[in-house]
């Protein structure tokens, strides 16, 4: 290293301690001193203690799939069918505006069938084939529940701990922490794709994975399957490999001078970003670029992995993201929302993810890495059991449910294999270990090495954390 | 390399404490205490632990039982300290369960030295007023050029430190434009500034810089982002809206110095001042800024609650400096506000006539209340169609009145009455997903072949007939479908999703649809008018096996021709099997509605009089004259509502005549409401005036009473931090016990009773700080003092800043020569890559994001159009806030994303370019009188000969490069919509394109230091 920036950089690191009582010093410090840029080290600290996951690759469901139909079986419903929801399970919960106005709400069985896999037994539907080969891998928790009834609210509250727009995502929450491993890539990555169940999706917005209060720096970064991968990251037409080294170097020159006369170290700090931008325009192309991945890899992710921007690709490049270092890979896949028509709709999203999510999980365990990743399938909340508009035995549709839903985890620090909470006959109410938004994100950080409570950043005063002033770590879903 | 956490804490000591001081309860003590103690033993009655409050005097003083909390004098009697230092761990206070730190041996001593001098008390700072301090002698009394330098250089002297020079002229002129205009001096202004030798040449600047338009765009943008100012409602929906009359109007009321007062006034209460303009009413659009949430299914009562806690908190944190969120669900931890004065807040900005999730929006987009601003031009318009809908009304009561005998006839054969139908001669036959479709001897078409989930069927077929009123769609029972069924699914079943003609490229507007029989899941109305979430139509469950027709009206009576016509068959599993297309000009096409055919079946006796009504109604809609009169009316009224449409509205805020009821909402939530309140300003502040009526107009005034201890502290904090990007009070949104103290105390309260003495004369302020010692100082510093100091908080040295996001857009867009300087008026959508609306959206395959065009391309960046989903990326890489919620401290970071941005976004090229142009035409003869020329036209200052050596070098090489590649440099300077001056020498252009590129990505360019 040269003696000036080291000279900078040690005054930076010093500097930023001080100013750390705030927390705002630690994380530009990690910034500053990052042989990449995006937050390289992490706070001083932390992990906490020894952690069992290095990295989450988290498989968001947005839209909310129906977890009576998937992973809640409910055998005794198929006598009950049209029959209106007990008043002593609804116990006058309060619905969504979509369906607050019905004057019945007829209980409407799933039409799929259920069987037992792996040696936990754990239940799956028969839209699930792929995933039934990973049972003894996964730990499904049937007694999820969230706070909110909306998508925008509930959504924001399971990646931010609060329904309100402004605090930072889990990804930006462990980003910050633990800082990235990757010289050249960011820390945290997003990925977005189309469900093929429903032609209008719930929409998705730049602030889910945003950094809140935390620095921006802490932000997710978009990869995108159309045009760049991650925006501007290519040269303009007209300017080649060479062209744009010349130019940075010139920068560089330029810069150091600017650096020696000023002794700031933002401008060395800005010296280090050019150099990482450039290592970019090389690590993210070759990262996203599939051609060189064995037929067997397309085979294991089926038939649309060979498509860019489908859940499959994604979650090839989520496993090559995860080899590459980065810290939290989040995958959104669109299109779970199946306010009618769940025959219809529910098929194509299972045939979207199924064999994908149980893939990724395959070969991050053949390749050894599934035990130092922890993944996680879900969506935001529920759905209801009684039907939203008409009803018959091959048609019926599913409002908005928060009081229970399904979600599986899986990979580093979580015990495959294990069914996890129970809810009642009509999947409406939690009758066993229940498990709230707060408690999964407990335990996500947990198996980081992380104790939620010390994970905290200070803004308008209060030491704020992912799990507010909430949140228990499940230990009975640890390995 | 690994660090050690063990760093001592002397950065934060600089500031807080300095050497020799008396312990100073506000600055020293109350921040431990607040931190580590106010949590279990603070202002929250809730949560407060064995009764004991040490947040007042009281509560820390007096015997309990055996213990006294603190026993001035005596730290070994205070129990206080047994507990932050005891001899058993077990004893430790904050408890080792709590989340908060134990003290630390400082703190700890700062306690026993506050006990031991007396444990004197004072009230936390911030909520008592400011007293204009005397100003305090200094050694060095001629560097100071107004009083804050006294205040400043005092603190200097106190720590045995000097001030910095001041910068040299080139970036002292160049810091000042920046930050008076968002702007860099252009080398005019530089090179007269440079000429000016006179002793108030810079004071002149500044002057100059106050008036100029340009001030108030670059006021504006941190205002907006208090505001959480956008262009579209936010939330997941998050669409558009029209709120840039209220951005205008702040940008007005900077640039005519309105003072901060009245400002304050009203914005929070514009609309109930006594005669009150209409610019006073478009003010109070900062109250409706917030997000609305019109999500499908959300809860009005919900969202009304979110949107006045948005409402109430951002008042707090712009007007008042304070967390006033946290009492929304529990007293506030720290701070003296009960949740009960948070819901009294709450009640002066809860009597508005609004919907929690919106309702209805009005042709701009807005929700009510809304303004509708003058438009003279378009009222004409509008009152002119008015006129002619009028006559054209007239017309139709003419044309019924002359139809109205014949009712009696028509009704005697309305039950028999059958269109004659002409069957359309088919010439296309195409589908979607494989299946075919083959025409019929009969003129009826059968689908075969694939089974996709969802095919469209596209029929072109043509017609001799005129004057066409109706189009019939037929099911026909077929022996090779299933089931002998009209459709492909099982037992015959068929569903159409989708009905739509086109007559040539035009579209056919579509009124009605009705048929002979239809199942009882359908829903008819959506093949007319397609749900994009809801794909179901028109069956005939269980009657697959009979033929059945619908008839589909067109809006207007249609010339005949030819037709394409699509049908859809999307609802999965069952697609149409046999299908035929006909069309009949009778004037009544359709199956007539039951209630008519039961009225017309019942004797006229027993009809009642809303039956003949309905009747005669039914009747008098069909004929072709009545039906085209109609049209002319519709139409008209149609041309109406665009006129009206394009007249702007602004969301406002106004009183309902009786007030809605407030209640506090136990945990902040919306549907456990708890007591009624009334509105009231928390205890702990000054009262409202006795007898004043409690609304948003007292409220405001009370903002404003010099007697408010909070107002003008917060404001002249947030225009310091603008200018050495840190305020006095570091934690610009927090002036409560957990808000950092102030690093120049008396300074802070010095400015603040200035700013009340001059009448809240913003400018007056802005120009006081900027022509002071202490602004004009140069920034470099010596690792030593770097180290002393690292974030300047002392003041030693002028401010080295990056520039906001707007500034670097708006420097790149001023240097190359584009700038639009337009002001005002509706957003512009700038450069930004593809897809970025479309792939977050519900929508699929639509495009939704349209860039403006032209001069639009090169406005100032305050007027980029704000979508708080997706904001613009190449202003947010740069930390602007996306705009949903208010922020008064802009995060200030640096990632590889900025150099991408920097150095590829089209718009940085397009920069580039125009500024290689210039380069070119207007910056000399050599390359090296060029690229100098450039150099200073972005950084102000002249070139070092090695710099410019550097960038020459890169010039020479890159010109080679593209002189050897002439199509290379044709593709780069392709970019942008700016037209290339094809005068020049397309490689030269190119290297120079490269080097002004390389300038505009310099750390200096971005940074005013």
């Amino acid at each position: 290293m040269n003696p000036l920036r080291e000279r900078d950089l040690m005054i930076t690191r010093r500097q930023l301690f001080g100013r750390a009582v705030g927390g705002i010093g630690t994380a530009a410090l990690a910034s500053l001193c990052a042989p990449g840029a995006f937050a390289a080290k992490g706070l001083p600290g932390f992990p906490n203690f020894a952690p069992k996951a290095k990295r989450v690759i988290y498989l968001h469901q947005s839209g909310a799939p129906s977890q009576m139909d998937l992973f809640d079986p409910k055998p005794k419903l198929a006598d009950r069918f049209a029959e209106e929801l007990p008043d002593s399970i609804r116990q006058g919960q309060r619905l969504t505006g979509m369906t607050s106005g019905q004057k019945k709400f007829p209980v409407a069985p799933s039409k799929y069938k259920f069987a037992r896999y792996g040696k936990g037994g754990t239940w799956m539907c028969e839209l699930l084939p792929h995933t039934a080969k990973i049972a003894d891998e996964i730990c499904v928790v049937k007694s999820m529940f969230t706070e909110a009834i909306n998508h925008d609210p509930a959504i924001t509250f399971i990646q931010t701990g609060s329904q309100v727009a402004g605090r930072p995502c889990f990804g930006s929450w462990v980003s910050y922490g633990l800082g990235s491993e990757s010289q050249d890539l960011p820390a945290f990555v997003v990925m977005i794709s189309r469900g093929t169940g429903r032609r209008v999706d719930q929409p998705l917005y730049d602030r889910l994975w945003g950094s809140g209060f935390l620095p921006t720096e802490y932000q997710g970064v978009k990869f995108r399957s159309g045009g760049d991968p991650v925006l501007y990251l290519s040269n303009p037409p007209g300017v080649d490999a060479g062209v744009r080294r010349s130019m940075l170097d010139d920068i560089g020159a330029l810069n150091q001078a600017n650096l020696k006369q000023f002794g700031d170290p933002e401008i060395a700090a800005r010296v280090q970003q050019y150099e990482m931008a450039y290592r970019m325009q090389t690590s993210i192309p070759e990262l996203t670029d599939l051609s060189k991945e064995p037929a067997s890899t397309f085979e294991l992710y089926g038939p649309d992995a060979r498509t860019p921007g489908t859940y499959a690709a994604n979650c090839i490049l989520a496993r090559r993201l995860a080899e590459r270092g980065v810290r939290f890979i989040q995958l959104y896949h669109m299109g779970w929302d199946h306010h009618e028509g769940v025959p219809r709709q529910l098929p194509p999203q299972c045939l979207d993810t199924d064999q994908p999510s149980a893939a990724l999980i395959q070969d991050l365990k053949q390749r050894g890495m599934l035990e130092d990743t922890l993944v996680i399938w879900g969506g935001e909340f529920g759905r209801t059991v009684y039907c939203q508009g008409n009803l018959s035995p091959e048609n019926y549709g599913r409002d908005h449910h928060p009081r229970c839903f399904s979600v599986w985890l899986a990979g580093g620090g979580i015990k495959g294999g294990l069914s996890y909470g129970e809810t009642d006959d009509y999947s409406y109410n939690i009758t066993q270990n229940p498990v709230h938004v707060h408690d999964l994100n407990a335990t996500m950080l947990h198996c980081l090495g992380v104790d939620h409570t010390k994970l905290t950043y200070r803004y308008q005063g209060r030491d704020f954390r992912l799990t507010d002033v909430h949140g228990t770590v499940v230990k009975d879903l640890l390995a | 390399m690994r660090l050690s956490v063990k760093v001592p804490l002397w950065a934060c000591a600089v500031v807080c404490l300095s050497a020799a001081d008396r312990v100073d309860f506000s600055r020293d003590v109350r921040p431990i205490l607040s931190d580590r103690c106010f949590t279990c033993h603070g202002p929250d009655e809730g949560t407060r632990k064995a009764g004991l409050r040490l947040d007042t005097e009281d509560g820390a003083k007096k015997a309990r039982g055996a213990h006294i909390p603190i026993v001035p004098g005596d730290p070994a009697k205070s129990e206080v300290m047994k507990r932050v230092a005891p001899e058993r761990p077990a004893m430790r206070m904050p408890p080792p369960y709590s989340d908060r730190k134990p003290l630390t041996e400082k703190e700890v001593a700062t306690l026993r030295a506050w006990i031991e001098q007396g444990a004197k008390w004072q009230s936390h700072w911030s909520f008592t007023v400011p007293v204009r301090p005397t100003l305090p002698e200094v050694r060095n009394a001629v560097w100071a050029r107004n009083p804050i330098d006294q205040f400043v250089l005092a603190r200097l002297e106190r720590e045995k430190l000097a001030p910095s020079a001041e910068t040299d002229r080139a970036r002292l002129l160049r810091r000042v434009t920046f930050d008076l205009t968002g702007l860099p001096p252009t080398l005019a202004e530089l090179d007269a500034f440079l000429a000016d030798r006179s002793p108030d040449a810079y004071e002149k600047v500044v002057d100059r810089l106050l008036v100029s338009p340009r001030y108030g765009e670059r006021m504006a943008v941190d205002w907006l982002d208090a505001a959480r100012y956008a262009d579209t409602h936010g939330y997941q929906v998050d669409p558009e809206k029209e709120m840039w009359p209220w951005r205008d109007w702040v940008i007005d009321a900077f640039n005519r110095n309105q003072p901060y007062d009245r400002f304050t006034v009203e914005q929070i209460a514009g609309d109930l001042l006594p005669n009150g303009t209409l610019a006073q009413k478009i003010a109070t659009g900062f109250q409706r800024n917030h997000r609305i949430n019109s999500e499908t299914g959300s809860i009005a009562e919900e969202f009304q609650a979110e949107n006045l806690v948005d409402r109430v908190s951002t008042f707090g944190a712009v007007w008042l400096g304070l967390t006033v969120g946290c009492a929304r669900c529990h007293d506030h931890k720290y701070d003296p506000l009960t949740t009960r004065e948070f819901y009294s807040l709450y009640a002066f900005f809860n009597n508005v006539d609004e919907a929690g999730n919106g309702g209805p929006r009005d042709g701009r987009g807005n929700h009510k209340p809304y303004l509708r601003l003058p438009a003279p031009e378009l009222e004409a318009q509008a009152a002119a169609k008015e006129e002619e809908i009028v006559a054209a009304r007239a017309v139709l009561a003419d044309v019924e009145k002359r139809l109205a005998p014949g009712l009696g006839e028509w009704e005697r054969n309305a039950l028999t009455h059958q269109p004659q139908w002409e069957i359309l001669r088919t010439e296309e036959l195409s589908a979607d997903g494989g299946v075919t479709l083959t025409g019929q001897a009969d003129g009826s078409i059968i689908a075969g072949g694939a089974m996709p989930p969802s095919s469209i069927y596209e029929i072109t077929a043509s017609t001799a007939m005129a004057n066409i009123t109706g189009f019939r769609l037929e099911l026909i029972p077929d022996a090779s479908l299933p089931g002998g069924g009209s459709g492909r699914g099982v037992d015959g079943k068929g569903v159409v999703t989708l009905f739509e003609v086109k007559a040539g490229a035009r579209k056919v507007d579509l009124s009605r649809i009705t048929a002979d029989f239809k199942s009882e899941e359908s829903e008819i109305d959506l093949v007319i008018r397609p749900a994009d979430q809801l794909k179901r139509g028109w069956g005939v469950n269980p009657q697959m096996n009979q033929p059945h027709y619908a008839v589909i009206e067109p809006a207007r009576v249609t010339a005949g021709g030819t037709f394409t016509i699509r049908i859809g068959s999307e609802y999965e599993g069952a697609p149409v099997g046999r299908f035929r297309l006909s069309v009949t000009n009778d004037e009544f096409p359709e199956v007539m509605p039951e209630a008519i055919a039961k009225t017309l079946r019942a004797d006229d006796a027993a009809r009642t009089d809303k039956d003949r009504t309905e009747l005669r109604r039914y009747f008098l809609t069909h004929p072709y004259d009545r039906r085209r009169a109609n049209e002319q009316v519709v139409k008209l009224q149609a041309e109406k509502r665009a006129i009206e449409n394009k007249i702007p509205t602004t969301m406002v805020m106004q009183e309902m005549d009786r007030p809605r009821d407030t209640f506090l909402l136990m945990r902040g939530q919306y549907d456990k409401p708890g007591d009624q309140v009334v509105p009231a300003v928390p205890a702990f502040l000054p009262p409202l005036p006795a007898g004043a009526p409690a609304n948003r107009l007292t409220l405001a005034e009370w903002l404003v009473d010099p007697a408010n201890p909070l107002t003008a502290r917060v404001a002249v904090n947030r225009y310091w931090q603008a200018y050495f990007g840190t305020g006095l009070v570091k934690t610009a949104e927090d002036f409560g016990s957990q808000g950092e103290a102030p690093s120049h105390p008396e300074l802070l309260d010095w400015l603040a009773t200035e700013f009340v003495r001059t009448g809240w004369d913003v400018k007056a302020m802005q120009r006081l700080i900027v022509t002071s010692a202490t602004y004009r100082q140069a920034s470099q510093a010596s690792a030593a003092m770097r180290e002393r100091d690292p974030e300047n908080r002392l003041l030693a040295r002028g401010p080295r800043v990056r520039l906001a996001a707007e500034m670097i857009r708006d420097q790149a867009l001023s240097v190359a020569g584009l700038l639009n300087d337009k002001v005002g008026g509706p957003a512009v959508k700038i450069y930004q890559p593809d897809g970025l609306w479309e792939q977050l959206s519900a929508f699929q395959g639509r495009k939704l994001f349209e860039r403006s065009k032209g001069a639009d391309l090169w406005r100032r960046s305050v007027y980029t159009y704000w979508k708080r989903t997706v904001p613009p990326p190449s202003l947010t890489i740069f930390d602007a806030p996306t705009r949903e919620f208010c922020v008064v401290r802009r995060q200030t970071s640096s990632t590889p994303l900025q150099a991408l941005a920097l150095l590829n976004d089209e718009m940085y090229i397009e920069a580039s370019r125009k500024l290689a142009e210039r380069m070119m035409k207007e910056g000399g003869a050599t390359d090296a009188a060029r690229l100098a020329w450039a150099f200073r036209l972005a950084t102000s200052r002249a070139a070092s000969a090695d710099e410019v050596a550097i960038l020459e070098r890169g010039l020479t090489r890159r010109l080679a490069r593209y002189r050897g590649d002439r199509v290379a440099a044709e593709k780069l300077l392709a970019a942008g919509e700016s037209p290339r001056d094809v005068q020049l020498d397309v490689a030269e252009l190119a290297a120079y394109t490269t080097v002004a590129s390389v300038i505009l990505n310099l750390d200096e360019v971005i940074t005013r230091q």
